[in-house]
C-alpha cells in the first residue's frame, strides 16, 4: 500500500475533524494549526488534488458568498477508503514505535 | 472595504494555473483568506500576501495540472491504439509509408553529416586554407613550386605555410627482397603535421619529416610491411633506388579527409627522386626552387586574427616580388580556399575523386524532403480517408463537451504514435539498408556520425516534423466541423476534402515521375557513354606501365619479345593512353593573317599506335620505321586539330609544335581521347616512346599470356613488379561518378514508388470500402466485374496521367540542364516518358486491381445488407 505523506495526513485529519465545514480556507487554518506552520494554497491544494485521484477524498460543490467575491466553495469529505487509509497509517506507525518502546533513553 | 478587490494581475494567473475545474474554488479561498487579512491586517499586507501566495504557489499549481492530465492522456493513448487496431490495414499503410519516407531521410541526414564532416577533424579547421591558382586557361590547386616559402616569407599573418605533392601513380616499394605495390605516396614538408592533425602511433608529429629520407606510415601500409610490431627504424627502399627509413607510424587518414595518403615522405627527397623518375641530374636542377614548375600544393595556416580576404588583395602586389624572373606570374591570381570547403565546393579537376559536389548534396536533401512529405501526405490521405468512419466518434464527443483542443491532442497524439512507430521501423530499415547504400557513397554509410548530437537532433526532429505534419491536418479538418450536421447524417464526403485527397495523390505521382525519368535518363546518358563508338578500340587491350628508362630504350626489343608471347597481335608504347590525354600545349598561330590560341593536346606514340587501337587514318600515312626521319621531322594530326587550323589538305604543311618546325604527314579519325564531358580537341602526335606498353590481346587464354607477358618484363626489369591492367577496365572508372549518381537516385525512387504504391493502395481501399453499397447496386442491376473494376481504376488513371502532364515539363527541363554538362549526350527521350507513364499507370492498376476485384466479385447481397 501507498503511505500517505505528512502533509496528506494532516489534511484528511483536518477534513474529518472539520466535518461539514471542510473546505480550503477551514482545510488550511486546521493544518496549519496542527503543525505550527502555514503552507502556501499551491501546495495545499496538490496534496488535496492527489487525495481526491486517489479517492480517499470526495468534492461536493458550496454556494459562493460575498467574502470570496461571490465564488463557490468546494467541500470536502473523507471517504471510506480515506478513512482506511488514514487507520493503516496509523496502524503502521504504532508498530513502528512498538519496535522502540523496549529502548530505555540514553541517560 | 469591496472595493479593494486582490492584486489583479496575481488573481489572473492563480485563474490561468489552478486545475481545469477548480478555479472557482482556488479563487474563492484565496479571496476569503484576503479580505479576512485585509480587515486584520490591513490593506498592502494583503496585497503582498496574496502575491507571494501566488508566487509560491505556482510551481505546484503547475505540476497538479500536469499530473491532472496525465489520467487524461492515458485515455487519448488507450483510444489512439484502440483505433490504431482497429483500422489494421490503414495503420499498417500509412506506417509503413511513413517509415520509408523516415528511413530514406535518416540515410540522407547520415550522408549528409558524413559530407558535411570533410576535414573537421584537424585542430582549428577553421584557420586553414589552400592556395589555389586562377590562370587564364586553367585554375587548380597546384601552385609554383616555391610559393610557400615566399608567401611565409612575406606574410607575418601567415603561421605556417606547407607544401605537399601527391605522386598520382603507384609506386613500388622494397622491403628486403620483397616488392610491395605502394599507393598514395605524399610528399610534405615537415611542418605537415603541426599544420594538420594525425594521430600518432609511435614516433614524434615535430620530428616524423626532418631526415630528408625519413618515412611516414598509416598503421594499416605499417602493419602490411612489417607486421604489428617494431617499425619505427626499419627502412623501406623506394623503387629500389632511395633507402627510407621510417620515423613514425600514424593511424589512417580518417576517410573524410579530402588528402587521401598511405605514406608521407619529406618534400626534401622529392628533389631527389622526381630527378630519378623523370630522369635529370638533382644536383644541376632543384624542382622545388623552380618558379617555372607547378605542381606542388600549398596549404597555410594563418594567425587567429588574420583576415583571408585582405590577405587575398595582397596577392597581387606579392606576386609582382617575383615577376621579373618570371613574367606569367602576372597573369595568375591566388585565391585562398578554406580547407573545410573543398570537398564540397571544389570543381577543380586535379581534386578528382574525394571530391564530391555541393549541388549532389542539394539534390539528395531535395529527394529525401520530398519522399518525406510524400509518405506524410500518405498519411494525412489515409486519415482523412477514414474521416467518415471517425466522424460520429468526433461528434458524439464534442456534444459530451470534448473542448476543441482536446480534440486536436486526440489526433495529435494518434499521428505521433504512428509516427513513432514509423521512426522505430524507419530506423530498423536504415540499420538493414545502410550496407547496400553504402556501395556507391564511396564509403561505408556509417552510423558513427549518429555519436554527434547534430545529426541525431536532425534525425529526432524530422520524426518530429513527420508527426505534426500528417497529424495537423487532420486535427484541425476534425476539430472544426459542426456535430449537428454529422449526427443528422450529413453531406459526409465533402467535395474540399476530395479535392485536397486528388491533389495529394498527383502529388505523389508527379515526384514519382519525375524520379523514373530522371533514373531513366542518367542511366542511358551512362550506357551511352559507355558504349559509344570512341574511335578506338578499347576491349582487349592490356595496359603495361613502363617507368624504367633503360627499359624504354629498348623498347624494340621488348616489343619483339611480347609478340612472341602468347595471344598478343600487337604491341605499341605512347606517352599517355588514348583514353586520357593530358599533355597539352599553347598555340599560338597566325592561321590565314588571323591570330588564333588554342591548346593543342599531344601524344607521343610509335609506329604500332593505330594498329593496336584500331584508329583509321583518313589522310597520308602513319609513321613508319622505313622513314627515318619521322623522329624528329614528322607530326599527325586529328581531324578536329586540321580543321582548327583551316587545312582542308594539310599533308606536307609545316607546323610548328614539339619545339620545332614538323611536316604533316596523315591525319587521322577523330577519336575520344578525353572522357565524353568534353568534345574532341585538337591533337598532335609525333613519334616517340613512352610509359605505356599498349598490348592487343585474343580473349581465348588470358591468364597464359598474363603470365608470358609478365615473363617477358621480368626479363627486361627484373627489380620491379609487374603491374598492368586492362583498357576498359579503368575506362569503366572514368564514369563511375555519374554511375554512382544514377544508383543514387535509382535507389530514392525506388522508396518513392513503393511510398506512393503504398499510398495508392490505402485509397483504393478506402475509395472501395466506400462505394461498396454502389457497387452492390450496378451489380443487382448487372454491371460486369470487369466493368466495376475499370471504374474504380479511371478515378486512379486520370489522377495519373494528370500528373504525367505535370511531370514531364519539369523533368524534362531540369534533365536537359543535367545533360548540358556532357559533350556528347542523348537526348530526353519519349520512350523514357512513355516508360515513366506506363509505370505510373501500372502502379495504379496494381493498386486498385486487387481491390477492384474483390470488390466487384463479391456477393452484393452481402454489400447491400450492410447496414
Amino acid at each position: 500500500m501507498e503511505l500517505l505523506t505528512r502533509l496528506e495526513e494532516a489534511i484528511l485529519i483536518a477534513v474529518l475533524r472539520l466535518g461539514d465545514e471542510a473546505y480550503g480556507v477551514s482545510v488550511n487554518r486546521e493544518v496549519s494549526r496542527i503543525f505550527c506552520k502555514t503552507y502556501t494554497l499551491g501546495a495545499l491544494y496538490f496534496a488535496l488534488d492527489r487525495l481526491v485521484r486517489r479517492e480517499y477524498l470526495g468534492k461536493m460543490e458550496g454556494d459562493p458568498t460575498p467574502q470570496r467575491g461571490g465564488r463557490s466553495k468546494t467541500y470536502y469529505r473523507v471517504t471510506p477508503e480515506g478513512r482506511s487509509a488514514l487507520e493503516s497509517v496509523r496502524e503502521y506507525q504504532e508498530n513502528l514505535w512498538r519496535a522502540v518502546a523496549d529502548l530505555r533513553p540514553v541517560e | 472595504m469591496k472595493n479593494e478587490r486582490p492584486p489583479r494581475l496575481a488573481a489572473w494567473i492563480l485563474s490561468r494555473i489552478a486545475a481545469a475545474g477548480d478555479q472557482h474554488a482556488v479563487l474563492g479561498d484565496c479571496e476569503e483568506i484576503y479580505s479576512a487579512m485585509v480587515a486584520e491586517k490591513g490593506l498592502p499586507a494583503a496585497r503582498s500576501w496574496y502575491r507571494s501566495q501566488v508566487l509560491r504557489s505556482l510551481p505546484l499549481f503547475v505540476l497538479n495540472r500536469i499530473s491532472g492530465s496525465a489520467a487524461m492522456f492515458r485515455s487519448y493513448l488507450q483510444t489512439a491504439l484502440r483505433n490504431m487496431l482497429k483500422h489494421r490495414s490503414y495503420s499498417l499503410l500509412s506506417i509503413s509509408g511513413l517509415a520509408i519516407g523516415l528511413a530514406c531521410c535518416f540515410i540522407i541526414i547520415l550522408y549528409l553529416a558524413e559530407e558535411a564532416s570533410y576535414d573537421d577533424f584537424h585542430r582549428d579547421p577553421a584557420s586553414i586554407y589552400r592556395v589555389v591558382r586562377q590562370m587564364p586557361d586553367a585554375h587548380g590547386p597546384a601552385t609554383r613550386n616555391p610559393l610557400a616559402p615566399a608567401l611565409k616569407e612575406n606574410f607575418p599573418e601567415i603561421e605556417l605555410a606547407v607544401r605537399t605533392w601527391l605522386l598520382r601513380e603507384p609506386t613500388t616499394f622494397w622491403l628486403g627482397e620483397k616488392d610491395f605495390r605502394q599507393e598514395g605516396v605524399l610528399f610534405a614538408d615537415p611542418e605537415f603535421f603541426r599544420l594538420f592533425t594525425y594521430e600518432f602511433i609511435a614516433g614524434h608529429p615535430g620530428r616524423a619529416l626532418d631526415g630528408k629520407f625519413s618515412l611516414v606510415l598509416t598503421e594499416s601500409a605499417a602493419k602490411r610491411y612489417f607486421g604489428a610490431k617494431n617499425q619505427v627504424g626499419r627502412t623501406l627502399s623506394f623503387d629500389g633506388e632511395f633507402d627510407l627509413n621510417v620515423t613514425a607510424v600514424i593511424k589512417d587518414v580518417p576517410h573524410n579527409s579530402h588528402l587521401q595518403f598511405e605514406v608521407v615522405l619529406p618534400l626534401e627527397s622529392l628533389n631527389a627522386i622526381a630527378g630519378y623518375v623523370y630522369g635529370y641530374d638533382p644536383a644541376q636542377y632543384r624542382l622545388l626552387d623552380d618558379w617555372m614548375a607547378g605542381m606542388i600544393n600549398t596549404y597555410l595556416k594563418l594567425v587567429p586574427e588574420a583576415d583571408p580576404a585582405a590577405l587575398e588583395r595582397k596577392f597581387p602586389d606579392f606576386l609582382k616580388i617575383y615577376a621579373p624572373r618570371n613574367k606569367e606570374l602576372l597573369d595568375e591570381t591566388l585565391y585562398l580556399q578554406p580547407v573545410r570547403d573543398i570537398h564540397l565546393h571544389s570543381q577543380y579537376p586535379s581534386d578528382t575523386d574525394k571530391i564530391s559536389d555541393i549541388k549532389f548534396v542539394y539534390l539528395l536533401a531535395a529527394i529525401g524532403l520530398v519522399i518525406l512529405l510524400m509518405s506524410c501526405f500518405n498519411s494525412v490521405n489515409l486519415t482523412t480517408a477514414r474521416f467518415a468512419s471517425r466522424l460520429k466518434e468526433v461528434a458524439i464527443r464534442k456534444v459530451v463537451g470534448a473542448l476543441k483542443r482536446q480534440l486536436v491532442a486526440q489526433f495529435l497524439i494518434e499521428s505521433f504514435l504512428s509516427s513513432l512507430l514509423a521512426f522505430i521501423l524507419g530506423f530498423l530499415l536504415v540499420l538493414l539498408l545502410a550496407p547496400a547504400i553504402s556501395g556507391p557513397l564511396d564509403y561505408s554509410l556509417g552510423l558513427r556520425s549518429l555519436h554527434s548530437a547534430p545529426p541525431l537532433l536532425i534525425i529526432f526532429l524530422t520524426g518530429a516534423l513527420a508527426a505534426l505534419l500528417s497529424g495537423s491536418y487532420p486535427a484541425i479538418f476534425f476539430s472544426a466541423f459542426q456535430p449537428v450536421n454529422v449526427i443528422k447524417g450529413g453531406d459526409l464526403s465533402s467535395r474540399r476534402r476530395k479535392g485536397v485527397r486528388s491533389a495529394l495523390v498527383i502529388f505523389q505521382f508527379t515526384i514519382t515521375i519525375s524520379l523514373l525519368v530522371g533514373t531513366g535518363t542518367v542511366f542511358r546518358q551512362v550506357r551511352y557513354m559507355k558504349s559509344k563508338d570512341l574511335g578506338y578500340e578499347k576491349e582487349q587491350v592490356l595496359i603495361v606501365p613502363v617507368k624504367d628508362d633503360d627499359v624504354r630504350n629498348r623498347s624494340e626489343a621488348l616489343k619483339n619479345e611480347l609478340l612472341q608471347a602468347a595471344g598478343v597481335s600487337s604491341v605499341s608504347f605512347s606517352s599517355v593512353l588514348p583514353s586520357r590525354i593530358i599533355g597539352s600545349t599553347t598555340m599560338d598561330l597566325n592561321i590565314d593573317g588571323e591570330r588564333k590560341v588554342f591548346e593543342m593536346n599531344t601524344i607521343a606514340t610509335d609506329t604500332d599506335f593505330l594498329d593496336v587501337y584500331k584508329i583509321a587514318l583518313t589522310q597520308g600515312r602513319y609513321f613508319s620505321r622505313d622513314y627515318p626521319a619521322d623522329a624528329e621531322g614528322a607530326v599527325v594530326l586529328n581531324e578536329r586539330a586540321a580543321a582548327v587550323l583551316n587545312w582542308r589538305d594539310p599533308v606536307g604543311k609545316e607546323l610548328r609544335v614539339f619545339g620545332g618546325p614538323r611536316r604533316v604527314i596523315g591525319v587521322v579519325r577523330d577519336f575520344h581521347f578525353q572522357p565524353l564531358h568534353n568534345s574532341i580537341g585538337p591533337l598532335a602526335m609525333r613519334l616517340g616512346s613512352g610509359r605505356y606498353a599498349s598490348l592487343r590481346v585474343s580473349t581465348s587464354d588470358i591468364p597464359q599470356t598474363l603470365a608470358e607477358v609478365r615473363g617477358v618484363f621480368q626479363m627486361f626489369a627484373p627489380r620491379r613488379a609487374f603491374e598492368y591492367f586492362f583498357l576498359d577496365d579503368d575506362f569503366r572508372n572514368l564514369y563511375r561518378a555519374e554511375q554512382n549518381f544514377g544508383r543514387t537516385i535509382g535507389y530514392f525512387t525506388l522508396f518513392a514508388i513503393m511510398v506512393s504504391s503504398l499510398g495508392l493502395f490505402g485509397l483504393s481501399l478506402f475509395l472501395a470500402e466506400k462505394k461498396t453499397k454502389e457497387i452492390g447496386i450496378r451489380k443487382v442491376l448487372g454491371a460486369s466485374a470487369a466493368g466495376l473494376a475499370l471504374m474504380l481504376y479511371r478515378e486512379f488513371a486520370r489522377l495519373a496521367l494528370l500528373a504525367n502532364l505535370i511531370a514531364w515539363p519539369v523533368a524534362y527541363v531540369v534533365l536537359n540542364r543535367w545533360l548540358q554538362r556532357f559533350a556528347y549526350r542523348v537526348e530526353v527521350a519519349l520512350p523514357t516518358f512513355a516508360l515513366a507513364a506506363i509505370v505510373t499507370l501500372g502502379l495504379a492498376f496494381l493498386a486498385v486491381g486487387y481491390q477492384s476485384v474483390k470488390v466487384a466479385s463479391a456477393n452484393p447481397v452481402k454489400s447491400l445488407r450492410y447496414e
